[in-house]
């Protein structure tokens, strides 16, 4: 029983037909071809899926596609603009905060909710904003530095 | 797996789609516990009723001498809630401690209840707050205790047509309350001992308290012991040792020789010290305004 989903995912419209069992986290990579978004453990312990969904951080394992019929949402397929990587991007690469890079697209959207709902964040509010995603490189102060980092560059503009 | 989607618009046709079909029917309303579920193919249903768009049990509100929250809020929602954190603190200081960023993002108050687990949050700090569940039928809606809706784990006493619309936590300006919980890391963690307290306060003294325990045991409950202990004493240390050594028998009775029981009938003491002393903070923080 294939149902209708009208997405807006990275400023791009798509209309689709998808099984209503079939979660965000599938669609962004089956249907989409999103691979950017990636499945960790399935059950929402890891964040390594999250996705900025209406501008609020989720793991798109737990939301059925259905569900965010007609939102609007972010992947880190969506982070660069023009050709150009985003801040935080710059700031992981240069702060060495991937290693095997898993968990790497969830850290920059839990980083990016964080950002864009807290201009001026302290150390304690970066790690809570990514006390959802588990980083087993284990580089997590690599990846509080490279968020720190985004934020000074920003206080100084 | 394969099953009918339906969207309802308002409540009255989300009550009326569960009259027709409750009995094949699950809620959908966070998703955060159901759709792990559903992918482990633990459901026969045949329908998935969202009802995650209904605003309009969506909102907070206050009368006169009550909180009125609707079952669709996040607790993200709640712990970002000036009412809630200054009439219901337990309640928001439970929701802060949910899952991670994302969860509370997307789980709800009704959710957490329906769900039904032994460790679940929100319910020992809504049950020490003497909150009542909006439930609404085909044929109206009802007003009943929490208490009178758990049912075991996994499972509420609600029936399949059924939906938990809003809850409805009494406050009045003398009573303050505190939620803490163990968990065996800070984020993501399944609680292992859950505490809710409140306490009325008159002329220095405690004139009534309440306190409730989660995960020790398949359902949330009252201590009602502890709560007589609370009556007519001054909030300060000296109550502490016996609140604490009345606890911790009360665990070991409830657990029995369960393997869980040595650890947590010690550890039930600091979770409800680390309740006490916030709730102590809250009152003091009071005083000063």
């Amino acid at each position: 029983m294939a149902a209708n989903l009208n997405l807006k995912v990275n400023g791009q419209e798509y209309q689709i037909k998808v099984d209503p069992a079939k979660r965000l986290l599938d669609v962004l990579r089956e249907d989409l071809g999103l691979t950017g978004t990636k499945e960790g453990c399935g059950e929402g312990e890891c964040g390594t899926c999250s996705v900025i969904l209406n501008g609020k951080l989720v793991n798109s394992c737990l939301v059925l596609a259905l569900q965010a019929d007609k939102a609007d949402i972010l992947t880190v397929e969506g982070l660069a603009e023009n050709g150009k990587l985003h801040p935080l991007q710059q700031a992981f690469m240069k702060e060495g905060a991937v290693q095997c890079g898993y968990c790497t697209p969830g850290m920059l959207l839990a980083a990016k909710a964080l950002l864009d709902s807290n201009s001026s964040p302290t150390k304690e509010e970066i790690k809570l904003a990514i006390s959802g995603n588990i980083c087993r490189c284990t580089g997590y102060d690599q990846i509080i530095r490279a968020v720190e980092s985004v934020v000074k560059a920003r206080e100084r503009n | 797996m394969s099953f009918s989607y339906q969207v309802p618009a308002s409540i009255s046709e989300a009550v009326s789609l569960l009259g027709e079909l409750g009995n094949d029917a699950k809620l959908l309303a966070g998703g955060t516990d159901l759709v792990i579920q559903l992918q482990a193919d633990k459901y026969n249903s045949n329908v998935l009723i969202d009802i995650s768009r209904l605003d309009e049990m969506r909102k907070i509100e206050r009368t006169n001498d009550s909180l009125i929250v609707g079952s669709l809020c996040t607790f993200d929602d709640l712990c970002k809630s000036s009412l809630i954190v200054k009439y219901a603190a337990a309640l928001a200081q439970a929701s802060a401690a949910v899952g991670s960023p994302q969860i509370r993002n997307q789980g709800t108050l009704g959710g957490n209840l329906a769900n039904g687990s032994p460790a679940a949050d929100s319910i020992p700090a809504l049950m020490a707050l003497e909150a009542q569940v909006g439930v609404a039928s085909a044929h109206g809606v009802r007003e009943v205790k929490l208490e009178k809706l758990l049912g075991g784990v996994g499972f509420t006493n609600l029936t399949p047509h059924e939906l938990i619309t809003y809850f409805r936590i009494p406050f009045d300006q003398s009573k303050y309350s505190a939620f803490a919980k163990l968990g065996r890391r800070n984020a993501l963690a399944i609680a292992r001992i859950s505490v809710g307290i409140t306490v009325a306060m008159s002329g220095g003294e405690i004139v009534a308290g309440t306190l409730a325990l989660g995960a020790v045991g398949p359902k949330a409950y009252r201590v009602e012991a502890v709560e007589k202990m609370l009556v007519g004493r001054r909030p300060a240390r000296e109550l502490w040792p016996d609140i604490e050594e009345a606890l911790s028998a009360q665990v070991a009775e409830k657990l029995g020789d369960r393997a869980s029981a040595p650890y947590k009938r010690q550890a039930v003491k600091g979770v409800v010290s680390a309740a006490w002393e916030r709730l102590v903070a809250g009152m003091s923080l009071n005083m000063e305004v």
